[in-house]
């Protein structure tokens, strides 16, 4: 095991290989305060890659309702049971990552999803208080909460440490140096299936015909050709953003991901404690139990739901927020003109421009030539 | 009563005198055989030739690994006609483990390796750099798919209904599922197919396949595939036969010959025991000398 330093925790650990960054580091950020759980992502994801045979029950990007839902079932309470309870000291991560708490002989802790685990996507979609009451005609148990609930996005977090490659016995799966996508080699992989048991996220899928490992590939056709990938340019309710970060050292703050992620921090890694420095970050829901925000999103989580209440007096921060669903290229950086967001591809060429604030015109109730009142005028 | 005393008696009888146990520096006979090599586990000529019983190890010096034998004893035979070689595997396995076609299904295997070239031993993990070793590796589920056509999504869930597959055909709005009908155009949907991985080949004829390694994570398939081999699940028992020429053409196949003592090794998988890749059970830590009546 090598020592390398992970800037989500604040300290050094545990990965099999040296530290090595990519020249770019794909990202995303989702704002969970925006999705409807339509799962036009979803179905974009799976019409475009994962329509073949053997991928009947592959879902790259799901989009599950928490605190209920699942894809594969139960994934991220059986990975937190499994590695029992952590602590955060302050921002500094005082537990043991899935690498650090692996069993001898074992490249990560993990487990390997049972079929049925997959059968029923999402199950436990929209609810979240009332059918839990931890009794026996429950599929679930546990505590009752009062009454909240968010929609989590997910895709393959393309991670700076991927637990996949660390656990792929062959190497056949890799992280480009050239963008941070990581790939599994349709042709050197033999279906071992350690990617599957190894990533916490349960992202890379067996496929049931070709008897190989597939996962994510971040649409790097689109993200090669400075487009933003199919999950990302189909999202209806304007959600999601993908660029590329830097390392928290070389910060560029007109990056729109460098400016959410490390200048506001109000974009947070999903499981940061598991270790695999995953790339991509939630702007997290406003109106859920913040324990179980800071369980999922950091000890940040508290601070940026209390930034995000208060976008709309943040001129910046809102000027970043809106670039999201604005267009399908990748917007490289960002500035404001004016009440004008305005965004910029890589050869500084303007390629969107969104107003701070969308004008509001006010339509009396009655109208005065006719005498009529609107009923529904908005 | 009688006669069943009398057989079990035979039996007993037979294997005390055939079969010894290896230890450290044993050597596994080929027996010298006239006619064809027997291609089957159930030839008779397997009863009158004696066999070696192996004591299996979980493999430990490489990550993934297992804590315990899943599989811990095996026996092997071998024959050769002068032109070809057959070994025999059996081991107990209650589970009979043929599927690859879900998620968290693995199948039961064995293999068995030798160095490629003559002169080299090599770590008998997997072989080292510039020490390459020869592995000819059976599957279960290989044998059922030579046995029964590949098995695949259908044959998993049959009762699975999908719309249809891009640019595949469907027959009254269902989609026509064995994918070995499927156009090349179509296949370039199944990624795997598409970059030709040989573990995703849909139209296998034989249940072995022949690889060469140099070292843990370098297990490469052959171009050339010269090895044939037949296995049946027998009252809990998996009983392999393995058959290759002693030389072919292949220079990446291990030259065998008569009057000369080669090694080998061999490994053994539990699929139902989450056995797969280098999770696995291995002779207990050295080569064995196989000689070549």
């Amino acid at each position: 095991m090598a020592k390398v330093k992970n800037w989500q925790l604040g300290r050094e650990m545990d990965f099999p290989y040296p530290e090595h960054r990519p020249k770019k580091q794909i990202a995303y950020v989702f704002d969970t305060n925006k999705c409807i759980a339509c799962q036009t992502c979803t179905m974009a994801c799976k019409t475009t890659w994962t329509v073949g045979k053997g991928q009947e029950y592959v879902f790259w990007n799901n989009v599950e309702s928490k605190p209920w839902g699942y894809y594969p079932l139960g994934w991220d309470v059986k990975v937190l049971e499994l590695l029992g309870q952590q602590k955060w000291d302050g921002d500094k991560y005082a537990g043991k990552t899935i690498f650090e708490a692996a069993p001898k002989g074992e490249p990560a802790l993990g487990y390997a999803p049972e079929d049925l685990d997959y059968a029923s996507p999402n199950l436990g979609e929209d609810e979240c208080k009332d059918v839990i009451k931890g009794t026996e005609d429950h599929y679930i148990k546990g505590p009752v909460h009062s009454n909240w609930g968010f929609y989590l996005a997910r895709i393959c977090n393309h991670c700076t440490y991927p637990a996949c490659v660390a656990a792929c016995p062959r190497k056949a799966i890799y992280k480009r140096d050239e963008d941070g996508i990581v790939l599994v080699d349709q042709s050197r992989c033999r279906g071992y299936r350690e990617c599957v048991k190894a990533c916490p996220y349960k992202k890379p899928y067996y496929n049931n015909t070709t008897r190989v490992s597939e996962k994510c590939i971040a649409c790097y056709p689109k993200v090669e050709n400075s487009e933003m990938p199919q999950c990302v340019t189909t999202c209806i309710g304007k959600i999601r953003l993908q660029g590329f970060k830097s390392h928290p050292d070389k910060i560029r703050k007109n990056n729109p991901m460098d400016y959410l992620i490390h200048v506001r921090k109000i974009a947070l890694p999903l499981y940061a404690q598991l270790g695999t420095e995953p790339n991509v970050y939630y702007i997290p829901p406003m109106h859920v139990d913040p324990k179980y925000l800071k369980q999922m999103f950091g000890p940040g989580a508290e601070k940026a739901v209390q930034m995000y209440r208060n976008a709309g007096q943040d001129k910046e921060l809102l000027a970043a927020l809106l670039l999201f669903g604005s267009t399908e290229k990748r917007i490289e950086a960002f500035k404001i003109k004016g009440e004008m967001t305005v965004g910029y591809d890589k050869d500084g060429k303007e390629i969107v421009s969104v107003p701070l604030t969308e004008p509001a015109i006010v339509r009396p109730a009655k109208v005065e030539q006719s005498g009529a009142y609107l009923y529904n005028n908005t | 009563m009688n006669i069943i005393k009398t057989l079990s008696l035979t039996a007993v009888f037979v294997l005390s005198v055939v079969s010894v146990s290896f230890a450290a520096g044993n050597v596994l006979t080929s027996k010298a055989i006239t006619g064809a090599i027997p291609s089957s586990p159930a030839d008779k000529v397997w009863e009158t030739t004696a066999s070696v019983e192996m004591d299996l190890l979980p493999q430990i010096v490489a990550v993934p690994s297992i804590g315990t034998a899943t599989i811990s004893k095996a026996r092997v035979w071998s024959v050769n006609n002068g032109t070809e070689i057959a070994f025999k595997l059996e081991w107990f396995d209650s589970t009979r483990d043929e599927a690859l076609n879900m998620p968290d299904k693995y199948s039961d295997a064995c293999a068995i390796q030798f160095p490629l070239k003559d002169s080299d031993k090599p770590n008998l993990a997997m072989g080292e750099k510039d020490k390459p070793v020869y592995i000819v590796h059976w599957k279960a589920a290989w044998e059922k798919d030579t046995a029964m056509g590949y098995q695949d999504v259908e044959h998993a869930y049959p009762n699975y209904n999908v719309d249809g597959y891009p640019l595949v055909k469907t027959v009254e709005n269902k989609a026509v599922y064995p994918v070995n009908s499927f156009s090349d155009e179509a296949k370039a949907f199944m990624a795997g197919i598409a970059a030709k991985n040989p573990v995703s080949n849909t139209d296998r004829r034989v249940p072995v396949e022949e690889l060469n390694a140099e070292g843990f994570g370098t297990l490469t398939s052959q171009s050339s595939q010269d090895a044939n081999g037949k296995g049946i699940w027998d009252y809990a028992y998996w009983k392999v036969v393995i058959t290759r020429k002693l030389m072919t053409d292949d220079t990446a196949d291990t030259v065998l010959s008569k009057e000369r003592t080669s090694i080998i090794s061999f490994a053994v998988w539990d699929g139902s025991k989450g056995n797969i890749g280098a999770r696995k059970n291995i002779y207990e830590g050295e080569w064995l000398n196989l000689k070549i009546e």
